[in-house]
């Protein structure tokens, strides 16, 4: 451990050279920014992983559950479990894919859960993505570079190693696939804030890395148009969302899509990774439910909690959180990427009183949270000292033939010693997730 | 009662485009009042054509045109058999009880809605505009419709539907062919106990014989006509010429 702490120079110079970026948009021009890697690892023990991803699997198979009912008889909502308001008022919710059935049933094929662990040693869920989840390239890369800084370190720790996550993700592809045509993954392009992530998952999985323009429907077929061939596309992992990925179906603006797209999947003559609709699954107001989910679709008991959440829409929820804004965290459900998050503690009594209306306003746009206080993790800081930062883990969950979770994760780390807030977008950094061999705990 | 109709789409490109990929949607709805006992489409230039259904029940004819060409010209015609009874439909999918971009209401639309029967919400709306054309385009709301005063076939559905949806019906965007019309109309069909009821907010009239369906959807952006995307600057100029007559020969055959 030494060792790697001591070559962190070294392994953040090799970073900068793989090009390990990550772009925002700050009002309307783009940054590119270097994404700060901490060489101290977060570890966990075998006995606590084995817990966590039996929770993963069964959240991600309940949530797939619950996209295929919404989109086709829709159970849950006849049966009363879940609001129709939470639903089909929800902006993630596209009647356009009523009863598409997408290839072997999987709508999330790749599910990024955010999740913390709270001082007493339980993990929550924050936030479940279902759509484009990103940033598994991070830990990916910083593994391959750690090993090399310092391979003495991953000798004397007995870690599962993780740069087997390609592999997952193409064996997955092949699956849905179904030997229709080859693998792209289709990128926005260079421009967008996870290009490198683009570029690096289709050298890893082996994928053709595909641009707007390079995909063409013909027929009812979808195809690659090389330099002087046409080769049949079977499975899209797309880095393209919804709304811009078929301008004949969707944003007739849409430079990034593909013309008719949307016809050639709702024929099952192509897969598409994550499926069209997920919105409706990942919204924040429906993450209240993904407990009951998991009791209505697999008749077991949740194994992963929520953060304590409440809902403005019930009237029982209303009252407490009118109550106790000054305390709580407010969440805009339309907003991602730690928009639209608001700390009652630092907000001033005439801002309280501004939030309060507009929660009475539109009780369905805001869900509230208490403030989970959860663990820290040491970084090293700019003058070389350990110091402690909030952190949470973006676990990665795939679903092929079986639901399978990645034995790593990101780890992000709040730019303040101070801040609650854990997002790259928002400045912060990362650190490589160890998960510990059985009896290396 | 028989019908025959002719639909023709005619766009011109200057300058002529290429890669041209497009969906249309110019076949006549199959439904339990509705059928087609002949259906013809020729897309020029000559393409192969590819069918699918959306997720609303519309027929869908799309393709791609790799060649450089100045013009584009569908031709659907054929012979459909239509009853004016309301299609009946035990309950409607649960999105066309919701706002869309297009049909959003506000507290007082509502106000004046609520309580009221889809044929007097018509009524009510239908006093509201004036029928004027060039005032509004595709992306013209129903409040602002309502606000503007004025508008055309497409934003006296908006209105309904938006105070139809505001008083608790389901309620959809139809749009489609009327015998003695030579363009395309809308209408809107609202979910009433045992089924579909058609209304046409313009003439605030029942939409009954000699309205043939083409799509339905939320609003007018489920139902367009052709959507196409190609690759050239250029000036688009689209041309609909529609005819429908009985088809007096057949209905005694």
């Amino acid at each position: 451990m030494k060792e790697l702490l001591s070559a962190r120079e070294t392994v953040n110079r090799w970073m900068e050279r793989f090009g390990v970026r990550f772009g925002v948009y700050k009002s309307g021009v783009f940054h590119e920014q270097l994404f700060p890697f901490d060489a101290i690892p977060r570890k966990i023990p075998a006995e606590e992983w084995a817990m966590l991803e039996k929770g993963l699997v069964q959240r991600v198979k309940a949530l797939n559950a619950f996209l295929y009912d919404i989109y086709h008889e829709k159970h849950i909502v006849e049966d009363g479990v879940i609001p129709k308001e939470f639903t089909y008022e929800s902006k993630g919710y596209m009647p356009e894919c009523e009863g598409i059935t997408p290839a072997c049933d999987i709508y999330a094929h790749i599910a990024g859960i955010d999740l913390v662990q709270a001082k007493d040693g339980r993990w929550l869920v924050l936030e479940d993505n279902l759509r484009i989840p990103s940033g598994a390239s991070y830990p990916m890369i910083a593994r391959t570079v750690t090993r090399k800084a310092s391979p003495q370190t991953f000798r004397d720790n007995l870690i599962e190693d993780n740069r087997n996550y390609g592999e997952m993700l193409r064996e997955m592809m092949d699956y849905v696939n179904g030997g229709r045509g080859i693998n792209v993954i289709l990128t926005p392009g260079r421009y967008n804030s996870a290009f490198f992530e683009h570029s690096y998952l289709a050298e890893k999985t082996n994928a053709t890395l595909a641009f707007p323009g390079d995909l063409i429907v013909e027929g009812d077929k979808v195809y690659y148009q090389g330099m002087n061939s046409l080769q049949r596309v079977g499975a899209i992992y797309r880095r393209v969302s919804d709304e811009y990925l078929d301008p004949l179906a969707f944003n007739p603006e849409s430079l990034l899509g593909v013309p008719n797209l949307m016809e050639v999947y709702r024929a099952g003559q192509v897969a598409v990774i994550n499926a069209l609709g997920n919105g409706v699954a990942d919204d924040k107001g429906i993450y209240y439910f993904v407990p009951r989910m998991v009791q209505y679709y697999l008749h077991e008991e949740p194994i992963l909690q929520n953060a304590p959440t409440y809902l403005p829409f019930f009237q029982q929820d209303y009252e407490y959180i009118l109550d106790n804004i000054d305390r709580l965290v407010i969440k805009d459900v339309a907003e991602a990427g730690g928009y639209g998050v608001m700390f009652g503690r630092d907000m001033s009594p005439e801002r309280i009183e501004e939030v309060r209306q507009l929660i009475v306003s539109d009780p369905r746009r805001w869900i509230a949270q208490e403030v989970v206080d959860f663990i820290d993790l040491d970084i090293i800081d700019e003058s070389g000292k350990p110091s402690p930062r909030k952190c949470d883990l973006r676990a990665f969950v795939i679903t092929g033939r079986e639901t399978k979770v990645w034995k790593s994760g990101l780890t992000r780390f709040s730019r303040q010693p101070d801040s609650f807030v854990v997002n790259s977008s928002q400045g912060g950094g990362f650190k490589d997730t160890w998960v510990m061999v059985k009896g290396d705990d | 009662m028989r019908y025959r109709y002719t639909f023709l789409t005619l766009c011109r490109f200057e300058p002529s485009v290429r890669l041209h990929s497009f969906k249309l949607r110019v076949l006549p709805m199959e439904s339990a009042v509705q059928h087609a006992l002949e259906s013809h489409v020729s897309v020029t230039p000559c393409v192969q054509l590819c069918q699918s259904t959306d997720a609303f029940g519309n027929a869908i004819l799309y393709g791609t045109l790799r060649e450089s060409h100045e013009q584009f010209v569908v031709c659907s015609e054929g012979r459909v058999e239509k009853s004016s009874e309301p299609l009946s439909a035990p309950s409607p999918a649960p999105y066309y009880h919701y706002a869309t971009a297009l049909t959003a209401w506000d507290a007082s639309l509502q106000a004046l809605c609520q309580g009221r029967s889809p044929e007097d919400i018509m009524h009510v709306l239908h006093s509201r505009l004036q029928y004027e054309r060039f005032v509004t385009d595709n992306s013209t709301t129903a409040l602002q419709a309502l606000t503007l005063g004025r508008g055309v076939c497409q934003d006296y559905a908006h209105l309904m539907i938006a105070g139809c949806r505001a008083a608790g019906y389901a309620a959809r965007y139809v749009s489609g062919l009327v015998e003695g019309e030579g363009e395309t109309h809308a209408w809107v069909e609202v979910h009433e106990e045992d089924g579909w009821h058609a209304y046409d907010p313009t003439h605030d009239s029942r939409a009954g014989e000699g309205f043939l369906k083409i799509a339905h959807g939320r609003d007018a952006s489920d139902c367009p006509v052709n959507r196409g995307r190609f690759y050239q600057w250029t000036s688009e100029i689209m041309e609909v010429k529609c005819k429908v007559t009985h088809d007096t020969d057949s209905d005694f055959t």
